[in-house]
């Protein structure tokens, strides 16, 4: 967001013009649930984070100084808010969810299952790569880790599916 | 599965993620042209790698709704409604507003009701601090004793000298320090002094028979004054706002006027007495004594002589060394000490955190405001973007370190003190969280005294290995706005680069907001 046109849809979007933001949400709403979804293991809860963290965004847009921030400073919205769930659902001593990243996925049960099993930190890259389709340079910037470090995490959280996948159904 | 299979089947996964070389593929290719079991787990992660694709395809295909449901969410937004933040929610109601007001009335009356009742003939007990306060100089002079421990020999450790001044005009102090290292076959005795002189301050040590000097700013000295104050009030009367428990236990002629000594106590086996004059006021005379063992009392302290308003003699705040003392650095090369109150590290292969508190304050209705940091040297995340989200009276930021509240440091109270996020200040390229805290009942008596702990969590992905301890001892009691101006918003200016507190953050605002959050939990 570094020309005009950008810079003048900022303003718009400090003044209140929900049109204005309503492009930024666009450019932006699928980060932010590929983030959910990757911190959150499920797709239910990953959209409500993700609606909210984009209304959130709306509210408190005019505190953002710096337009060319916005990505980061929504992200950072979004964890906040994937983090506040976790722990509201570590206090109700909650299981991973189950069907874990289910409702669009009707043939998946036991990705699903794996999926939600996976350590965060190698959930997070393997959504943002599968999902998004992104490369580790990408993924790196989002997460604040090196390219090499998504590298290995991409190959820990293949292994480790893997190794929960045959778990799940030792005769597959 | 043999340890080359190994090496080969990491290539397999990396060739679905795309980082493998051409020369790793060629040797790939090769070793699965002799190797079936390595050709199954390849057609495995294929398997695997396709359902995948698939399972991201089914989420995939429901994205533009979800799109949609979210613009419509923000379409159906009033922008008129205000932001959900307990101190807008406040100022909303007509209703909380009279219940703040109302609540202001009723202290100001229980003040003057308490105020009124106080006033008493002069030169009782109750007159101590107020004549502590308004004394220009103050000096003692007297012995620190060592209760509870004996030499090897079991003969009395010999006591050491107290000799310490307080000159308020001109803003200076000198205290005697002394410290005690006891073991099976030794007990050493260091003794030390402090002079603080404008800014700058000389640590002697006249055990080892040195000089260190530091800089400290207009704001530390003059803080630091306060807290010497403080301190040597609190030796001489333990706790000031007790006194009025004390009891005359005997009289004593001192200099052929009659003194009554008056006896205070607390609950962890400290007590305190005084001689005081009830004719002329004079403090002639303070003990401290502890209880080492059930009812057998030994001398902490001994101020054999106090005087207040007395000409400090030449040489008491001289900044060169003693003679033949050895100075470590010179009042020009001299570090300069930060506001600090304590402070960690952690690193692991994930993090290399730091955090602590700065300063903190507690206010007359019992909140308390606290500066502090977290951070991690290795986040790539520009820091200013955890603040951007944070509004005055809203939720805290979610620092990598988040102190989340603070509870009493006695263990024995359930009472928790909520951290509500008042402003942050910006300084030597690191931030300043300031965040009140306001507790959920009523905190235990001895709080000023016991001080807190802050209770912390992660906002971070792994977990650090990582246990915390943060003491949270507040300066002083913050009374009235004049003092909020001159101390929280003076460390805030202190701490920030631009030398200004955040503009939102006055001493009114500050307590509505926990009169609001008081009523907001209240059952």
């Amino acid at each position: 967001m570094n020309d005009c046109a950008d810079d003048s849809l900022f303003l718009a979007c400090r003044r209140g013009d929900k049109a204005a933001y309503a492009t930024l949400a666009r450019r932006h709403y699928r980060h932010v649930f590929a983030l959910s979804l990757g911190m959150l293991a499920n797709v239910h809860d990953a959209e409500d984070v993700a609606q909210e963290t984009m209304l959130k965004g709306f509210q408190s847009i005019r505190k953002l100084a710096r337009p060319e921030r916005f990505e980061p400073w929504i992200l950072r919205i979004a964890k906040n808010l994937c983090l506040d769930l976790l722990r509201r659902r570590k206090r109700a001593k909650k299981l991973p969810v189950e069907p874990a990243i289910g409702g669009d996925t009707h043939e998946n049960h036991d990705l699903e299952w794996a999926m939600a099993r996976l350590p965060r930190e190698l959930r997070l890259p393997l959504v943002l790569f599968y999902f998004e389709h992104r490369d580790a340079g990408s993924i790196a910037g989002t997460l604040g880790i090196s390219p090499s470090l998504v590298y290995e995490r991409l190959r820990a959280a293949r292994e480790e599916l893997h190794r929960l996948l045959i778990e799940r159904d030792p005769h597959e | 599965m043999s340890d080359k299979c190994h090496g080969f089947r990491s290539r397999i996964v990396d060739s679905f993620t795309g980082t493998l070389s051409e020369q790793d593929r060629r040797e790939l290719q090769e070793h699965l042209s002799v190797c079936p079991p390595c050709r199954d787990y390849l057609q495995v992660m294929k398997r695997e790698d396709a359902s995948l694709a698939e399972y991201f395809a089914g989420i995939e295909e429901n994205m533009a709704n979800r799109q949609e449901r979210a613009l419509q969410m923000i379409e159906r937004f009033d922008t008129n409604e205000e932001t959900n933040t307990i101190w807008r929610r406040i100022m909303k109601s007509r209703y909380s507003k009279l219940a703040t007001a109302a609540a202001i009335l009723v202290l100001a009356a229980v003040a003057l009701i308490v105020l009124d009742g106080s006033t008493s003939p002069a030169y009782a007990i109750t007159d101590l601090p107020r004549q502590f306060e308004q004394a220009r100089t103050i000096h003692v002079q007297g012995w620190n004793h060592f209760p509870g421990h004996t030499m090897p020999d079991g003969g009395k450790i010999p006591p050491t000298e107290i000799n310490e001044w307080i000159d308020v005009e001109n803003g200076r102090w000198r205290r005697s320090e002394v410290g005690l290292t006891v073991n099976d076959k030794d007990v050493r005795v260091a003794a030390g002094e402090t002079v603080s002189d404008s800014r700058i301050e000389m640590s002697i040590d006249h055990t080892e028979k040195t000089v260190t000097y530091c800089r400290v700013s207009p704001y530390r000295q003059k803080l630091g004054m306060r807290q010497r104050s403080k301190l040597l009030a609190g030796q001489l009367f333990g706790d000031i706002t007790q006194l009025s428990n004390s009891r005359v236990v005997g009289v004593e002629q001192i200099d052929g006027v009659t003194h009554d000594i008056w006896q205070s106590g607390d609950a962890h086996g400290w007590r305190w007495q005084q001689w005081l004059s009830a004719n002329t006021g004079r403090l002639a005379r303070a003990q401290v004594w502890r209880e080492v063992a059930p009812g057998q009392w030994e001398i902490a302290a001994d101020y054999q002589h106090i005087e207040y308003n007395a000409e400090v003699p030449e040489g008491v705040f001289a900044m060169d060394p003693p003679s033949g003392y050895t100075a470590a650095n010179t009042p020009e090369t001299a570090p300069f000490r930060e506001l600090d109150d304590s402070y960690g590290g952690y690193t692991d292969e994930h993090y290399n955190l730091q955090c602590g508190a700065k300063i903190a304050f507690a206010l007359a209705d019992s909140s308390v405001i606290l500066g502090w940091q977290s951070f991690d040297h290795e986040s790539k995340e520009p820091p200013d973007v955890l603040f951007e989200d944070t509004t005055f009276g809203g939720p805290l930021p979610k620092l990598p370190v988040e102190f989340y509240a603070l509870k009493p440091a006695n263990e024995s109270s359930d009472v928790i003190y909520t951290g509500y996020h008042l402003g942050q200040t910006h300084k030597d390229h690191r931030f300043i969280e300031w965040s009140l805290y306001v507790p959920n009942g009523e905190p235990p008596a001895n709080i000023q005294t016991d001080g807190y702990t802050i209770l912390y969590r992660w906002n971070l992905e792994f977990e650090p290995r990582w246990t915390m301890h943060v003491p949270v001892m507040p300066e002083f009691v913050v009374e009235t706005a004049e003092e909020f101006d001159e101390w929280v918003l003076g460390a805030m200016a202190e701490l920030s680069e631009d030398g200004k507190a955040p503009a939102d953050v006055t001493y009114q605002e500050v307590i509505d907001l926990a009169q609001q959050v008081r009523t907001s939990v209240a059952p």
